[in-house]
């Protein structure tokens, strides 16, 4: 059983989630993006080489040019084999483990598998940027300790910045059934029923401030969508009295110690 | 809980039998490690596979039938399969069954136990999962899941479920060493099914490794022995092999080559590895000194150079009386102190010209000199480096110790004018107390005091100069013996075996697995595959990167930058005597 639905990002392009559905057992959420865009190629290689002529032009150096064709070449391989990632999916095995696949554009294919055994809780982490965003994580555990979280690992890490903006317009409080994406995730099977219980408060890192009344004392720094973010999680309970203060954009903060 | 089945790829075109491999309860799942063909007598299999369990510690069982209908014409193979399960009892019982005209899998798991209540036996479902047996069999997880006290005698303790499934596999090599071409009563099918894989390069050289390995160990012990002996302590040559790079690297690669050639075999894969890429290195260095060496004897490059080494240093000491000169001037327009500039000035010309004189004198035997000291080459480039930073080192000299001059000079100012400034505040270092005390003092400790601080001050200019003109040539020469020193810690410390290994069979190393869902119907089991996921090249070169006997600088920039204000000599090549391996 497959099905697609579109959103939108920031930028107006155009993020396609597609579901499979092979088992009971088994389902596969794959977002895609639009392909690099021959607009802005053509824009990057023109600005390069006018740059270069204009150079040469100076030094009268025909070396420069060699150059900057080499420099674009090499640009556009390293971005489209490091940075641009077409396609990032997202593989649910019950009983088994989940595995986060990212493809990108140049063909590499780089996939983590976490064992069931090690995935506390997949959440919703939200993060007080300049609005309230909200994206998908999976807290780890140590096998030998499973009251503690060892690890936050943020899924879809290419498409932060896209999910950030279109899929989470509501704000906080009428949360629950509003977020097609999250809907998605809510009739996985077995163990996922906490994924509306638990969530995280989030804070960004040049603003490290924190709200007054948690008290939690540990952190995990990662990277999300090429920012450093700190983050706290919370057991359930604390998120109503979280609320009202942050749609009210808190600035008055304490700095976190990690 | 799903069953799942890890059912190796080369069984997948066997007949139909029995399914041998271990069950483990914890996960629900079972790894088939091998398939029993018809025909058999179970009190064998049963021997046979009692056998494997005492040899590996692994708890292999019949865990089901298989049943290949695509192979065989008649239908009634599926009763007496059926009747096997009375015989050989396991639970629960598996039988995986490949249908005619399809490409999907049937499977079923039934369970005898757990349902005497119910009176009917329970089924469960099944989740196939492919894996390669030959690949897994090979490769080694990292980081290796560490059992808390687990010796070889011991059963081991389920770990997180992959290391468990790479462990069971690893460990039934014993299972794997009867084929179902062999004349033994059970006839088998697994990964060697498809030949045995052997080299008769490889086993030669593993008959011909142990006297090798005997004869150059004993040359090794009596080297090592050798250099170890009490004659390198005496003071001359301890101090000398102190500052000598070359001695180290000589020591480091006697040292490798030692735990080369050791006949004690490798305890786990880390060691193997460790051993292969101390053999590749030493291997890449000496053909790259062989490389170096065919170089310069070819052509007289060697002559080329002893003729252009005499020229240089005269040079360089030009340069240096040029510097002096313009010094004893109006340097950048500052004023000197005239006297003390002509002091300094005339004594680092002197030294100049002795050091002139000297290279002057070595100048007919220079040629030898290079000659030999380019044979030792042969015994690799990293040497071969060394070398060139000793003769760089002993080069430069008269640059060290114009420095050491002009560092002296100026720490003794510094310390002079602190002393007198705090003097001329009315102050005193307490040296008991470690901190400055008032104190009163005479008036004619005052007058001379100041009067010497005056004078001090005044000529601080002119020492500060030199020793900042002497301190940049002295990095300057640090910073291109750091380059080499650079360079053959690199060559020392690259693992190139690892790195070879991760680019030809990236299956050795495994950072973890990779499932795929491959074509799946409605109806029937969920069918994946399951590869293994490569280390990252950057984890490959962390984990098995080599010791190296590298005198890095120990400063950080600040006390650096701190020693060099004060005048305190800089030694950023301390060799380690203390360095563990």
């Amino acid at each position: 059983m497959e099905d697609e639905k579109s959103f939108s990002d920031i930028c107006g392009g155009r993020v396609v989630l597609r579901r499979r559905y092979y088992s009971p057992y088994c389902r596969e959420f794959g977002l895609s993006s639009a392909r690099l865009s021959l607009r802005s190629l053509t824009a990057v290689t023109c600005a390069v080489w006018l740059a270069a002529y204009g150079l040469f032009t100076l030094c009268e150096n025909s070396m420069i040019l060699s150059a900057a064709i080499f420099i674009t070449i090499i640009g556009l391989l390293g971005y489209l084999h490091f940075v641009k990632i077409d396609q990032e999916t997202l593989l649910i095995i019950d009983s088994l483990g989940i595995q986060m696949t990212s493809s990108y554009a140049s063909g590499k294919e780089s996939t983590t598998f976490i064992e069931m055994d090690k995935v506390k809780d997949v959440i919703i982490n939200e993060a007080i940027y300049m609005k309230v965003i909200y994206y998908l994580c999976i807290l780890l555990k140590d096998p030998g300790k499973p009251h503690e979280i060892s690890q936050v690992v943020p899924v879809f890490q290419g498409y932060s910045e896209v999910l950030q903006a279109s899929l989470y317009l509501k704000p906080w409080g009428e949360r629950e059934d509003r977020y097609p994406f999250f809907e998605t995730f809510s009739n996985l099977p077995g163990q996922w029923h906490s994924i509306y219980n638990t969530t995280v408060l989030l804070l960004h890192g040049p603003c490290e401030h924190l709200c007054t009344y948690t008290d939690t004392h540990k952190g995990w720094r990662y990277s999300l969508g090429g920012r450093s973010i700190l983050s706290i999680v919370q057991g359930p309970g604390l998120v109503p009295s979280i609320s009202p203060k942050l749609n009210r954009r808190l600035t008055l903060l304490r700095k976190i110690e990690k | 809980m799903v069953l799942k089945a890890f059912f190796p790829t080369c069984c997948a075109s066997a007949d139909s039998g029995l399914l041998v491999g271990r069950w483990v309860p914890e996960q629900n799942s079972a790894v088939i490690l091998a398939v029993v063909h018809f025909p058999f007598i179970p009190i064998q299999v049963k021997k046979l596979l009692a056998q494997v369990q005492k040899a590996s510690q692994v708890q292999v069982a019949v865990l089901g039938t298989w049943c290949h209908r695509q192979q065989e014409p008649e239908e009634n193979m599926g009763h007496f399969l059926e009747g096997l399960g009375a015989i050989f009892s396991h639970d629960p019982w598996l039988q995986l069954c490949r249908e005619r005209g399809t490409r999907f899998w049937s499977c079923k798991a039934t369970y005898h136990q757990m349902s005497t209540n119910l009176g009917t036996p329970t089924e469960d479902q099944v989740m196939l999962i492919f894996y390669d047996q030959r690949k897994l069999l090979l490769s080694w997880l990292h980081p290796p899941a560490v059992l808390p006290g687990c010796q070889d005698g011991e059963t081991t303790a389920s770990t997180g479920g992959l290391a468990d499934i790479f462990d069971t596999v690893a460990r039934s090599e014993v299972l794997f060493q009867n084929d179902q071409f062999d004349e033994g009563p059970v006839r088998l099918s697994h990964w060697q099914s498809d030949g045995m894989e052997a080299s008769i390069l490889v086993e030669l050289a593993k008959r011909a490794s142990g006297p090798v390995c005997l004869l150059l160990a004993s040359l090794l012990s009596l080297l090592s022995a050798a250099s170890a002996s009490w004659l390198w302590k005496l003071w001359p040559l301890s101090f000398i092999r102190s500052k000598l790079s070359t001695c180290e690297q000589l020591w480091h690669r006697l040292k490798h080559l030692s735990l080369i050639f050791s006949t004690e075999k490798a305890q786990n894969p880390m060691q193997l590895m460790r051993k292969a890429n101390m053999l590749v290195s030493v291997l890449l260095d000496v053909a790259l000194g062989l490389l170096l060496l065919s170089w310069l004897h070819s052509n007289n490059r060697i002559g080329q150079l002893a003729n252009a080494l005499v020229p240089v240093a005269d040079r360089v000491a030009e340069e240096l009386q040029h510097l002096l000169q313009w010094l004893m001037g109006a340097p950048a327009g500052l004023k000197m102190n005239r006297a003390l500039d002509q002091v300094l000035g005339r004594f680092f010309l002197y030294h100049i010209h002795l050091w002139i004189s000297y290279i002057h004198l070595m100048s007919p035997f220079i040629e030898h000199i290079l000659w030999h000291v380019g044979l030792s080459a042969c015994l690799g480039l990293t040497v071969a480096l060394s070398i060139l930073s000793d003769i760089i080192a002993l080069l430069t000299f008269h640059i060290y110790c114009f420095y050491v001059y002009g560092a002296r000079l100026y720490c003794l100012k510094i310390y002079g004018l602190s002393s007198l400034w705090r003097l001329f505040r009315g102050k005193k270092w307490n040296v008991l107390r470690q901190r400055v005390d008032s104190c009163s003092y005479d008036l004619d400790q005052l007058f001379i005091g100041t009067l010497l601080f005056t004078i001090l001050i005044f000529l601080l200019p002119t020492t500060a100069l030199y020793y900042l003109v002497f301190t940049l040539l002295r990095l300057l020469v640090i910073t291109v013996q750091g380059l080499i020193h650079l360079l053959v810690d690199l060559i020392n410390s690259l693992p190139l075996y690892s790195l070879g290994l991760r680019l030809c069979r990236p299956y050795r190393l495994a950072a973890g697995v990779k499932f795929r869902v491959l074509e799946q119907e409605a109806g029937r089991p969920l069918r994946l595959l399951m590869q293994i996921n490569p280390l990252p090249y950057s984890h490959v070169v962390h984990t098995y990167r080599l010791p190296s006997s590298g005198c890095h600088p120990k400063h950080s920039w600040g006390s650096l930058c701190r020693k060099l204000f004060f005048g305190e000599l800089i030694y950023p090549w301390r060799q380690r005597e203390d360095k563990q391996d």
